[in-house]
């Protein structure tokens, strides 16, 4: 039984002007945890809102467990969806306990299994001793597992998480992922959450999907989305990005640093095709020599790692990452070598 | 080194400076005045006196004045929660202007509505004529308990509505979408999450409502509905001894602070805010679809009610007084007298609320709490008790001040003070003293920072609480009937001596002039942003 817990087919929604989210498709697999990545304004909240129910969107459909959910002449509303969601802001009820906070979804069953329930989650969320605080009382990771606890205690089939981590400090933002995502897959709840921030998407999604401007640009795993990026943006959304002029001769792309391994993730390169290199700050190493081709204009000391911009001939800049134990000063010149077996992945001109 | 002088208007460690700290304690022992002087009155009544208080009398009298309080309170709820949810969160046509419409009978003080509302709906009054081709003779009384509901109500429910938009407008929509996807419907939503985060706004609402009951004079006086400010105003107008009218008075300001008290503990230990922070999306608009029209005639019928009628019955009396001929030079004297005490009072209030404001803000500590506490009383008192400890105090003590203007002014600065405070209170509150510090890092002495800085960000804010001073002191009655001056008439007293005689037609004049005039601050208020703090009660 691998069915779909939700699924979107070409949704599409329009506030007045253009779309928020325009012809979006996907599929929430039971237990997975799927990101959606994108910069704020690219609709990945809207998406979520959509799922909830507490938007409908003006094209498409979208089923929670096979059951139409939104479509043509189908609205059901959010309190029938069994979808769960937290809130950016947590969204607790400010004169509730935790405790009727957590059991304010539960009004369906029985007094009893409701304490059961709750007992459950409350020591899931490992919240014992807090039941009868309000959520002022409460610090901000502990305001986040009551919101989650909330969520998960009516057993949604799925949870939606909105920006989940933006509101606790960087400390605290990693425990805190950590945990949720141990919540999660600990319990086998499948989810989908929303970030602007990659490393939080790398480190708990188990599919990434990267948005701009209303559209899904790319849905897969994080090391596919990191390595094998469908666009320049998808590259720029998923880690640090420089694109460097090439034209394919040979089957090598030639460079002003030198001739380059070239692949591409969209078919084959022709005979003198003109593309743009993606290029991390791990794939070349800076080499001072003194007749090195390219210069060094800054020098940003990380600690474990120093990071260069390097200027090359043609005047355009990389961003090289070296070893900290090898201090070079701006104004050194510097020649660029690949990092062996590395292969360039090439986009067409156009799409950048 | 150069010595560094503090800014003016900003923190510092330690207190206050004497210009602001001596200013704001004189304006707190004005405002303890009233009340210090009514205690050592009442210490020496007659024994008679304080007989009077264990009389059956004051007890129903007590009775009457606590259920008017409940039912005022009640039937203002009740209109404006309907109406602060259509107006924020529905697909209402024309919201923007119902939103504005529905906080106009403000303007309306209530001597002026429930003379309208006698002729109007009374038993022969314009109601019945207009139905009395159905053969409708005659029709219930209006006088007593439902007149005085009625009239105070409609007037009285904008206190409520203005804190209640207040808050609903900052409320955090997640709340509500939180409740619709743990499984709640519409409804319960409402009713277990909307409603018992607004419960200390309506608290608050209710608050402002029943003390403005209490405090009535007008509309209970017209209505023949006997409450406490009547009685107290008939024995200070009757007796030779005045002393009880005194101790009557110490019996209104413990019912008042019984009523501070209880919305005190609706408080209780919750506090209610956002629990994140930032910008929160705005809240989904509820269609109605076929409910639009049942929505939109409550919101007709009850500006019909407190606005329409009043309008209509106001022009009648008005075309009907003028072509008998009543004399309307008067009108020049009297609205002369009523602009120059309230502009007066406004002015004195606005000015003395900003010492205090700053050293609420600037400079918390316990006397500017105590002071903060102190300044509210006006609130808690009726014009009548405060009017009444005035003339004691004058004719006792500052004699040349007696029968003078000055102390009518003084009256309604303790009075509204609190309005004039919560206005600049906030305004204030928007002014980071990190704003001042940048300016006088830039170089600027501290003279140049108030003048350019501190002043121009305030200026706004104080001069909205001087038109709200203004606009409530221009309605007020019993206060300026007990204090002004022999001869001294103002438009309020003018609808006041006609109306109580039943010359209605005598009494349209002043009355459409003190609503006309009583506008304009209305309308500058509107136009900004409304906030509930500048009414004063976010203390």
């Amino acid at each position: 039984m691998n069915d779909p817990v939700i699924e979107c087919r070409r949704i599409t929604k329009r506030y007045g002007g253009g779309p928020v989210v325009d012809d979006v498709s996907f599929v929430l697999r039971p237990s997975e945890i799927l990101a959606l990545l994108g910069p704020s304004g690219s609709g990945k909240t809207t998406v979520l809102r959509l799922v909830a129910g507490f938007e409908s969107p003006e094209e498409g459909e979208v089923s929670v467990l096979g059951r139409l959910v939104s479509g043509p002449s189908v609205h059901v509303p959010p309190d029938r969806r069994h979808v769960g969601m937290v809130f950016q802001e947590y969204a607790l009820f400010p004169h509730k306990t935790v405790a009727e906070n957590v059991t304010f979804g539960l009004h369906r069953i029985g007094p009893r299994e409701r304490e059961r329930r709750m007992a459950e989650v409350i020591s899931l969320a490992r919240l014992d001793g807090l039941e009868g605080r309000y959520p002022h009382e409460l610090s901000g990771g502990q305001q986040q597992r009551v919101a989650l606890a909330r969520t998960i205690a009516p057993r949604p089939v799925a949870v939606l998480l909105d920006e989940p981590f933006s509101n606790l400090d960087v400390g605290m933002r990693r425990r805190m992922r950590r945990e949720l995502a141990g919540i999660l897959r600990g319990n086998g709840i499948a989810a989908i959450f929303v970030t602007h921030d990659r490393e939080e998407a790398f480190a708990i999604a188990d599919r990434i999907g990267v948005m701009r401007d209303g559209r899904l640009e790319q849905m897969d795993t994080p090391q596919v989305i990191y390595n094998a990026p469908a666009a320049p943006f998808v590259a720029r959304m998923a880690g640090t990005s420089d694109f460097i002029d090439a034209e394919v001769r040979g089957g090598l792309a030639v460079t002003e640093v030198g001739k380059l391994p070239v692949t591409s993730g969209n078919g084959a390169l022709s005979e003198g095709e003109r593309v743009k290199l993606l290029v991390r700050p791990d794939d070349f190493e800076a080499l001072p020599h003194e007749k090195g081709p390219s210069v060094v204009r800054v020098q940003e000391f990380l600690g474990d790692t120093t990071v260069l911009e390097v200027e090359m001939p043609s005047g355009a800049t990389l961003l090289c990452r070296q070893r900290s134990y090898w201090p070079l000063a701006p104004g050194t010149r510097v020649a660029l070598v690949p990092e062996t077996d590395k292969q360039f992945l090439a986009f067409s001109e156009s799409q950048t | 080194m150069q010595s560094i002088s503090r800014p003016l208007l900003a923190r510092a460690a330690s207190e206050a400076p004497l210009i602001i700290r001596a200013p704001a304690v004189l304006v707190g022992l004005a405002m303890l005045l009233p009340l210090a002087y009514l205690l050592i009155r009442s210490m020496g009544a007659s024994g008679e006196a304080w007989d009077l208080l264990f009389r059956v009398q004051t007890a129903q009298t007590l009775g009457r004045t606590a259920l008017l309080m409940v039912t005022v309170t009640i039937c203002s709820a009740a209109i404006a929660v309907p109406l602060a949810w259509l107006t924020i969160r529905t697909d209402l046509p024309l919201r923007n202007m119902w939103s504005v419409v529905t906080m106009l009978p403000l303007v309306v003080p209530t001597f002026v509505g429930a003379f309208l509302f006698i002729s109007a709906l009374g038993p022969r009054g314009l109601l019945q004529q207009a139905l009395s081709p159905l053969g409708i003779e005659q029709l219930p009384e209006i006088y007593g308990l439902a007149g005085a509901t009625l009239t105070l109500s409609l007037l009285s429910y904008p206190y409520l509505l203005l804190i209640l938009r207040g808050a609903w407008i900052n409320l955090d929509p997640a709340t509500e979408d939180s409740a619709r996807s743990l499984g709640h419907g519409a409804w319960s939503t409402t009713l277990h999450v909307t409603l018992p985060q607004l419960r200390p706004a309506i608290a608050a609402g209710s608050l402002l409502v029943a003390l403005y009951t209490l405090s009535d004079f007008g509309a209970v006086s017209l209505m023949r509905y006997q409450t406490f400010t009547w009685v107290i105003f008939q024995q200070y107008e009757s007796s030779f001894d005045r002393s009880i009218a005194a101790v009557l008075s110490l019996v209104v300001v413990a019912m008042a602070l019984t009523v501070l008290l209880l919305e005190e503990r609706t408080r209780g230990r919750l506090r209610y805010y956002r629990t994140g922070a930032g910008a929160s999306r705005p809240p989904r608009v509820f269609r109605l679809r076929r409910w639009k029209w049942p929505a939109l005639l409550l919101c007709t019928f009850i500006v019909t009610l407190s606005l329409g009628v009043p309008a209509v019955v106001l022009v009648q009396w008005l075309v009907r007084g003028v072509l008998a001929g009543e004399p309307l030079l008067f009108l020049l004297t009297a609205t002369m007298n009523s602009v120059a005490a309230s502009g007066l009072a406004g002015i004195a209030a606005a000015a003395l609320s900003i010492p205090l404001a700053v050293l609420v803000i600037r400079y918390p500590s316990r006397l500017s709490r105590i002071l903060e506490s102190v300044s509210f009383i006006g609130y808690a008192l009726p014009g009548v008790v405060v009017a009444l400890a005035l003339v004691f105090f004058g004719a006792g003590y500052v004699h040349p001040l007696y029968q003078t203007t000055w102390l009518l002014v003084f009256a309604y600065v303790v009075l509204f003070f609190p309005a004039a405070l919560g206005a600049t209170r906030a305004a204030l509150h928007q002014v980071s003293p990190r704003l001042e510090e940048a300016a006088r890092g830039l170089g600027q002495s501290s003279e140049q920072v108030a003048r350019s800085i501190t002043i121009p960000l305030v200026r706004s804010g104080v001069l909205m609480g001087a038109a709200l001073v203004f606009l409530v002191a221009m309605k007020e009655l019993p206060a300026t009937l007990i204090l002004g001056p022999l001869g001294f008439e103002t438009l309020a007293t003018a609808v006041w001596s006609a109306s109580s005689e039943a010359f209605f037609a005598r009494a349209a004049a002043p009355a459409l002039t003190l609503i006309l005039i009583s506008s304009l601050p209305m309308a500058y208020l509107v136009t900004r942003e409304r906030r509930p703090t500048y009414l004063g009660t976010g203390a």
